[in-house]
């Protein structure tokens, strides 16, 4: 599976790409949403996953979530933020996230959300 | 390339053979000991036959004893490290929720003081001080109408004094012209009866004016004084309007001010607690960000794992003939333990510190939010003058300024009405003189029919009642005067009841509409209090309520900072690994040097390692060997992405 990690802290995309290359995923790490989309737009290495951080300066990972549902309607995308109030939890699902993981998490956290996608992508490609 | 494999093979063994090897410090000594007496000899230490040893055996036992001490200690370490983050992170996610109750309790605080409430009271505030404005004119108006009228009547009742005299003066000439009448009857004898009749007509007419001038004169007095003291009382009533108003309108506008500066003072504390409460939000993201950084300690450390479980082996597989079986030399082995225990504890001390900086950072920026809290709550205290037990507060400012004002209108209206009845008792007094000018009227036509009486008597007297004749033409000048004197007093009596009788009916009229107004500008003004005082009670309300909740949360963030200690243990712990492999370096660099394979295999180290981090650790530690071609090779397929998106970007 590759995955497309943003965040705007490095270590933290180091961290978590180092964390999943372990559990056999191939990641990418990204330090912007616009860097993520311009790799989505050249998109020749099959990102399957996109992770974001919700805090970010510039663009958030909300308004990436958009612009990514713009050209990648169905491309999951995980968002990972410190606080996932409601409001915020009810309109990333309505602009289509495909799931949460509150910081600070561990890895078994979120390789757990990101197998439940996995699934998700695997009875998808089933149903076809 | 041998070694290397030997380092990442083995590890299903690493349990079982860490228990074979825990010797005691005393052993190690001893080993020690022997060893470096070997090494100064040039003399290699040989197999020791008669136990089938190598004389390394109990040396590297002690190595692998302490590696796998450090290796409990590093597993603790990284699993225990993540669970306290995990739990430090849910206790901050109380903090964010409390963070953001209070934010927005302050900011209910400033929409109450800020809002439409605020500017419905400056409009109805205006509106009372127009109001307040016409009101204070007319009762101004009146006022010197009452003093203007007072000097008017003043002035009149001085124009009759001299009047009222001559009617005095009036009364003697009869009363003389009298005497003289009957003195001269009884000279002429029998026809003398008529002129006696006569003088006794003369003499009641003079008790008539005597009676009526005295009392017309009484009231002149009376009302003269009355007018004269309370034309002093109405001016200095009118002075002292004039500062009412003043003052007045000076109180309102103040209340004004102090209402639209309430208005624009919580406009601004509300955009400063709107970025306080953002900045705190952002700030306790922040640091649960931060927190994250477990996972990168957590990585560093299963590096460290990883590592000197792959050394491990190489101290415990073979140890009985290590350094004459298979294709690893025993040279070989101290030397790589040597390379892997200076790198790993390299990185452990740089993951050590990194958790230190960033707890304490941590620890810090909690401080840092929780002085803000209490910052922001001494700041509403002091920014929004809603005061507190001691203080008095713009609510009670302004209350004090428009209880002010309804006195001030009470005071104007009571000056008002004490006004009113003294213009009621000045009018009553004048009605009772008014009374009298039919009187002097009736008096005037008595002597003119006295005097034609006494002309026709003296007449028919013939040459015997020439004096007669002498006295009635004397009664006819009295006449002539009298008709003037009354022409004068009822002028001027009739002037004044007609000024005062006007200005009292206006004045009932005015006094009447004045009254309703004061009524409804004063329950204009208890509308206004009423208001303050609700809004009062909420602002203080909110206010208890932010003091509160900020107590409530500087205890739970103090609390929480108090429990954190995870970077003091862990440091703890990290030491006492990084002392185990750095005592084991020392040894065996001693010994041997770092070998070629591990100078090459720091060059290599990027390909497995990508922490920037790392990659500087494993550059710094090449270099320290001599190893000056340093270059990380980082990642294969980055190259591109790198070109295309920056620095940043990894492919793998």
């Amino acid at each position: 599976m590759n995955i497309l990690i943003v965040d705007d802290e490095i270590m933290m995309v180091e961290s978590i790409k180092i964390g999943l290359i372990r559990k056999g995923y191939n990641i990418i790490g990204v330090s912007n949403a616009r860097q993520a989309l311009d790799l989505l737009s050249h998109d020749d290495h099959g990102i399957d996953l996109v992770i974001t951080d919700y805090l970010m300066p510039i663009t958030n990972g909300m308004e990436l979530l958009l612009a990514i549902r713009q050209s990648h309607l169905n491309l999951p995308v995980l968002i990972m933020t410190a606080y996932a109030d409601t409001s915020l939890v009810l309109e990333a699902f309505k602009n289509g996230c495909s799931g949460f993981v509150e910081k600070p998490f561990s890895r078994d956290q979120l390789i757990t959300e990101i197998k439940i996608i996995e699934q998700r992508l695997l009875d998808r490609s089933v149903d076809r | 390339m041998a070694l290397f494999r030997l380092f990442l093979g083995g590890r299903n063994k690493l349990q079982s053979e860490a228990k074979q090897v825990l010797f005691s410090v005393e052993h190690l000594q001893e080993d020690r000991s022997h060893f470096f007496d070997c090494r100064q000899d040039g003399v290699m230490p040989s197999t020791d036959s008669s136990n089938g040893s190598s004389p390394y055996s109990l040396f590297l036992a002690t190595w692998a004893s302490t590696l796998s001490s450090s290796l409990v200690i590093l597993r603790r370490l990284a699993g225990a490290t993540e669970r306290e983050f995990l739990q430090i992170g849910g206790q901050m996610q109380g903090i964010y929720q409390h963070a953001a109750t209070l934010s927005q309790t302050a900011i209910s605080l400033v929409d109450v003081a800020s809002g439409e409430r605020i500017q419905t009271l400056v409009e109805q505030l205006r509106q009372i001080l127009r109001e307040m404005e016409t009101y204070l004119e007319q009762t101004q108006n009146q006022n010197l109408s009452y003093c203007t009228t007072f000097n008017t009547v003043e002035n009149r009742l001085g124009q009759i004094a001299g009047p009222l005299e001559g009617f005095k003066k009036m009364s003697k000439d009869l009363y003389i012209l009298e005497v003289l009448i009957k003195i001269e009857s009884a000279h002429i004898g029998e026809m003398g009866g008529e002129f006696l009749n006569l003088a006794l007509d003369i003499n009641k007419l003079t008790q008539q004016i005597k009676e009526k001038f005295k009392i017309i004169q009484d009231n002149r007095s009376l009302l003269s004084s009355i007018i004269s003291k309370n034309i002093k009382f109405a001016s200095a009533a009118l002075s002292t309007q004039e500062t009412l108003v003043l003052s007045t309108h000076d109180n309102t506008v103040k209340s004004i001010v102090e209402l639209e500066s309430v208005n624009q003072r919580f406009f601004i504390l509300g955009s400063t607690i709107s970025s306080a409460a953002s900045e705190n939000s952002n700030h306790i993201s922040q640091i649960v960000q931060s927190m994250q950084f477990h996972d990168i300690f957590r990585q560093q450390v299963e590096h460290v794992v990883e590592a000197l479980e792959g050394v491990l082996p190489s101290l415990t597989e073979g140890n009985n003939d290590i350094a004459t079986t298979g294709d690893v030399t025993i040279e070989e082995v101290i030397s790589r333990v040597g390379d892997v225990c200076e790198l790993q504890e390299a990185q452990l001390q740089f993951a050590s510190a990194e958790l230190y900086a960033a707890v304490t950072s941590i620890i810090s920026n909690l401080s840092d939010i929780s002085g803000q809290q209490k910052l922001m709550a001494d700041e509403i205290d002091s920014d929004s003058g809603i005061g507190n037990v001691s203080g008095r507060s713009f609510i009670d400012d302004v209350r004090y300024h428009m209880a002010s004002i309804a006195e001030l209108l009470t005071t104007s209206a009571g000056t008002n009405s004490d006004l009113a009845i003294i213009m009621k008792e000045v009018t009553d007094t004048v009605d009772e003189i008014t009374g009298f000018v039919s009187d002097v009227e009736e008096i005037g036509s008595d002597i003119n029919q006295i005097a034609l009486n006494a002309r026709i008597k003296a007449a028919s007297a013939g040459p015997e009642g020439a004096s007669l004749c002498v006295l009635a033409e004397e009664i006819g000048f009295l006449s002539h005067g009298d008709a003037h004197r009354t022409n004068t007093i009822t002028t001027s009596l009739t002037e004044i009841h007609a000024t005062t009788g006007t200005l009292y009916a206006d004045a009932k009229l005015s006094e009447a509409n004045l009254a309703v107004k004061l009524i409804d500008m004063k329950a204009a003004l208890n509308d206004i209090l009423t208001i303050l005082g609700n809004m009062g009670a909420e602002l203080l309300a909110l206010l208890s309520q932010i003091h509160n909740q900020v107590d409530a949360l500087v205890r739970e963030i103090e609390t929480l900072n108090r429990g954190i200690d995870v970077h003091e243990r862990t440091k703890a712990m990290a030491d006492e690994v990084i002392g185990n492999l750095r005592q084991i370096c020392d040894k065996s660099r001693t010994l041997y040097p770092a070998s070629a394979a591990f100078k090459e295999e720091l060059c290599q180290m990027a390909d497995r390692y990508t922490m920037e981090s790392e990659r500087r650790i494993h550059e710094d530690i090449a270099r320290k060997h001599g190893v000056e071609s340093f270059e990380a090779q980082g990642v294969t397929e980055s190259t591109n992405i790198e070109s295309e998106f920056g620095d940043n970007v990894d492919l793998f």
